[in-house]
């Protein structure tokens, strides 16, 4: 029997947690008639942001991992952050999965480990916290905006609002304090950090504002040392974990959908987004920037790619 | 020659600590009277972040230099004569060896993040470098461990720990 | 069986050798991960390494040596000894009334210093001449001074609660203004054993001399300084202009203005100040580092499961486990430094208290309150130990003798707080945490 390390630093009532570790790690055992065990260690065994080296150091053998923390050379898939491409947390988890295999894996960007699935969270949008009600990029001039990743903070600063960059554990404290005017969040998120009961007004902005993208990733040594018949067992049980973390991922954002019809909504036009949609097109040119640097010969086409999945996923 | 070692080397951890120290208050209150008016020092957390690295790291030199490392020794405090003479050679001895074992951890760490580039999440600074130089100021820590062998004899009846003020 | 050794080890090192308390942790921490890992040693490393240099990088861990600099800001700056002064004149020809000066004084420090050591030898050295020339006995006044030093680690900021908030991961602003009651029902009680022994032991503490109003006008108008710092942070905290992170900013900041205006920095101060607070933060420093790489090494050995369901088995109510708990604190206490408590026992009993439901930050208090114990039990009693040091010619029975009635409120107070968690929970969660 060969056994796993799976590492996690999420909480055990998280869904991404549920879904991407516990479950997989089930399956993972299920699927190789036992003769893999997968543990999970009570603890994480490295902070949040250094799992890719965890794994590369052989402190665990599996984690799941955001990819902002290695952006010095994980660079394509941020094409899952991008604003107005997540309109579903299912529909961006797939077209991401499918387009990582089709243009980026061939150029190896995650380099020692095997990606096993990628995901995204659902689009994050303006939730207020104070008297602002968001309508149109104008109103956003002044506002002291949280902010979590460089994405959403450079579009809190190209918005002219005050980024603000918090931890997360630190959210309630300042939204119940009065220290802050926006969120770019999600109201699930929202709900986890202890924040959804102060929101005031929501700004739904199509597609989201733009998101954070994770993989799930195991050591290519670990890999290169299982049998053929464990490497398909890991595949087979992996097959379909992107789709299966979207929808629990909109899953939760559902539970909470009764608290956020009764906040005041104000749904940007899809067109116009309020004047939003130039300054978050930015970051679509500088991820096509990239694109070409990481040898991406034609990022329009790895883009219209992407955004046809996009549209299969959400034809009906 | 040993003492103008001495000398050099704890004034290079004073000055290195003081001045770390001095740049995460003023970061620290800058960025907390900042955010108040809505003018946050971006970035903040991060400046914060190594200077609390290179903070701790020279000040290793100072605790070890000074003695003040905190003990719990029930039995040890108990100790006469040619025990308590061993008791305290012995832990000398292995206290630089676990001075010496944390500079090689931090080293071995700077490799492992130079060999990955990581950055810094927000700034984007690449880490190895702090860490190196948070290795060799262990390593400093680890030499006054050893210069304190020579003090040991001297001081066979320790004071109590942590009595903040020296000349209290 | 691992875990065994591995804290027989830990318990053998620290008990028979005076090694570095971090030290001891981190190597057997590491080593006992090394004996669970399937990969060994090098993961036993690489756990330690980033365990070690994570601390040292931990943004909300900078708060603690910006407190601590305030409090030696705040030494140098002269104000403990107003404050001390100021009280004197108001109630020092009550009986017992210089005792209760330094009492308050110990309380009005404390509100300034995340430490109780500092407490205790900062106001030894104001109040015990004085307490001296009002012919106060020398134990008892000692006594006084050691007990009172203790109010250092709850009155917020606290050290203690710092580290805590570090190994349980709960907010230290909210863990602070959980102290803030329990920390002024300690002060209170602690100014009524000075006034009972005033009433029932005159020669322990006889009255002092009577000051006329001006002197007390003008002792009052120097510690506006105090009050305002300590009103800056506390309000600041409660109404959320910052957070415990920033509040260390703010307040190391404004000490050192406020030595600076009155004249009492000079680059040699200033730089005495650095390197003072500097050594203290890292030596507590070392410690929490080794402690962290412990952490890993008991999560990954599953001991607190392992404790949980123990405690399960013997099928006690969790009140009587919680009475279990402080009654082996207690007794612990007598014998251990009330830091290396908190970084020993913590990891493996909060989990515990999680699991009977009840609430982390409450549960901090409880335990700072028995380290506060710890401090003044015989016969390691660190806060003694800094009076002993002060009075070498005092016998150190004497002392513990004058702790006495403060142990008999100390119980009392420790009791109230089990009976009514509300002490400490109300004002964190009336203020949002
Ligand atoms: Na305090
Ligand atoms: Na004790």
């Amino acid at each position: 029997q060969t056994e796993l390390i799976y590492n996690s630093y999420l909480p055990p009532f998280n869904e991404t947690f549920q879904v991407g570790i516990r479950d997989f790690a089930r399956r993972i055992e299920e699927e190789s008639g036992g003769t893999i065990k997968v543990t999970i260690p009570d603890a994480s065994l490295a902070p949040s942001d250094r799992q890719y080296e965890m794994v590369l150091d052989g402190i665990a053998d599996m984690a799941l991992l955001n990819i902002s923390s290695v952006s010095q050379f994980v660079t394509l898939n941020r094409i899952g952050e991008l604003p107005g491409h997540a309109p579903t947390a299912e529909a961006g988890s797939v077209a991401l999965w499918e387009t990582y295999q089709r243009y980026f894996a061939p150029l190896h960007q995650f380099e020692g480990v095997v990606v096993l699935s990628t995901h995204v969270l659902p689009g994050r949008q303006i939730l207020s916290v104070g008297s602002r009600a968001p309508k149109r990029a104008e109103d956003l001039q002044g506002a002291k905006i949280w902010a979590t990743s460089r994405p959403l903070i450079a579009a809190a600063e190209d918005l002219g609002g005050v980024p603000m960059v918090i931890q997360f554990g630190e959210l309630q404290e300042f939204v119940s304090k009065g220290n802050l005017d926006l969120l770019f969040i999600s109201a699930a998120s929202a709900e986890a950090a202890g924040v959804l009961q102060d929101v005031t007004h929501v700004t739904k902005v199509p597609g989201g504002l733009g998101t954070i993208s994770f993989v799930i990733i195991i050591s290519e040594q670990r890999w290169n040392e299982l049998t053929e018949e464990q490497q398909a067992a890991i595949l087979r049980a992996a097959e379909d974990l992107p789709r299966r973390l979207g929808q629990a991922n909109d899953a939760s954002e559902a539970e909470v959908a009764d608290a956020v019809a009764r906040i005041p909504t104000t749904e940007l036009d899809p067109e116009t987004r309020g004047g939003l949609g130039p300054i978050l097109d930015r970051q679509i040119d500088a991820w096509k920037a990239e694109a070409t640097t990481a040898g991406i010969e034609n990022p329009d086409e790895v883009l219209a790619f992407y955004r046809s999945v996009l549209e299969r996923e959400t034809a009906d | 020659m040993l003492h103008q070692i001495d000398r050099i080397l704890l004034g290079l951890s004073r000055i290195v600590s003081a001045t770390a120290f001095v740049f995460l208050t003023v970061i620290a209150f800058v960025d907390s009277i900042g955010r108040m008016l809505s003018m946050p020092l971006l970035g903040a957390s991060e400046y914060v972040q190594l200077a609390l690295l290179v903070f701790f790291f020279a000040s290793i030199a100072l605790v070890v230099e000074g003695d003040a490392h905190i003990r719990v020794g029930l039995f040890a405090d108990l100790y006469k004569g040619r025990l308590a003479r061993l008791e305290r050679y012995v832990t000398g001895v292995a206290e630089c060896l676990a001075m010496g074992l944390l500079a090689w951890m931090i080293w071995d760490q700077a490799d492992r993040l130079a060999r990955f580039g990581t950055l810094s999440a927000y700034l984007g600074i690449p880490l190895a470098p702090w860490l190196y130089a948070a290795a060799a100021l262990s390593a400093v820590g680890m030499w006054f461990a050893v210069r304190r062998l020579w003090a040991v004899h001297a001081e066979m009846r320790p004071r109590p720990h942590a009595i903040p003020d020296k000349d209290a | 069986m691992i875990a065994a050794f591995v804290f027989g080890s830990l318990f053998a090192l620290i008990a028979f050798t005076r090694l570095p308390l971090g030290f001891v942790m981190m190597v057997t921490g590491a080593a006992g991960i090394a004996a669970l890992h399937p990969r060994g040693w090098s993961a036993a490393l690489g756990v330690a390494e980033q365990q070690i240099v994570g601390l040292a990088m931990n943004y909300q861990f900078s708060v603690l040596p910006l407190f601590i600099l305030m409090g030696v800001f705040v030494v140098r700056s002269g104000l403990a000894e107003e404050l001390f002064d100021a009280a004197r004149c108001w109630i020092g020809h009550l009986r017992g009334g210089v005792g209760m000066a330094a009492i308050l004084a110990c309380g009005g420090f404390s509100a300034m210093s995340a430490s109780s050591s500092a407490a205790a030898a900062t106001m030894a050295k104001i109040a015990l001449p004085e307490l001296e020339k009002a012919r106060y006995d020398n134990g008892f006044s000692a006594g006084s001074i050691a007990a009172g030093g203790t109010m250092g680690i709850l009155i917020p900021p606290s050290g203690a609660l710092i580290i805590y908030g570090l190994l349980v991961e709960e907010n230290v602003g909210a863990l602070f203004l959980a102290g803030l009651i329990p920390g002024l029902i300690q002060l209170l009680f602690y100014v009524l054993v000075m006034l009972a022994v005033g009433m029932l032991f005159p020669d322990w503490a006889p009255s002092g001399r009577r000051m006329d109003w001006s002197a007390r006008m003008r002792a009052l108008s120097r510690v506006w300084g105090v009050m305002l710092l300590f009103g800056l942070i506390m309000v600041g905290l409660v109404e959320g202009w910052f957070t415990a992170t920033e509040a260390g900013g703010i307040g190391a900041g404004c000490a050192f203005l406020f030595a600076l205006g009155r004249g009492r920095m000079s680059w040699r101060v200033l730089i005495d100040s650095l390197g003072e607070a500097a050594r203290l933060s890292t030596m507590i420093f070392i410690v929490a580092a080794g402690a962290l790489v412990l952490n890993q090494f008991i999560n990954l050995s599953g001991v607190p499961g392992a404790v949980v369901r123990f405690i399960e088995g013997l099928g006690l109510q969790p009140f009587a486990v919680l009475l279990l708990l402080i009654l082996f604190y207690l007794v612990l206490g007598c014998l251990m430094d009330g830091f290396a408590m908190i970084f020993l026992t913590v990891p493996i009993v909060a989990p515990v208290i999680a699991e009977m439901g009840y609430d982390l930050i409450w549960w901090g208090i409880v335990t700072v309150i028995v380290v506060e114990i710890s401090l003044i039990t015989p016969p390691v009693g660190l806060n003694v130990f800094i009076l002993k040091a002060m009075l070498p010619r005092l016998p150190i029975t004497q002392i513990f003798k004058g702790i006495t009635p403060y142990l008999v409120a100390d119980v009392a107070r420790l009791t109230l707080l089990l009976l009514f968690p509300a002490l400490a929970l109300w004002l964190p969660h009336a203020t949002g945490h």
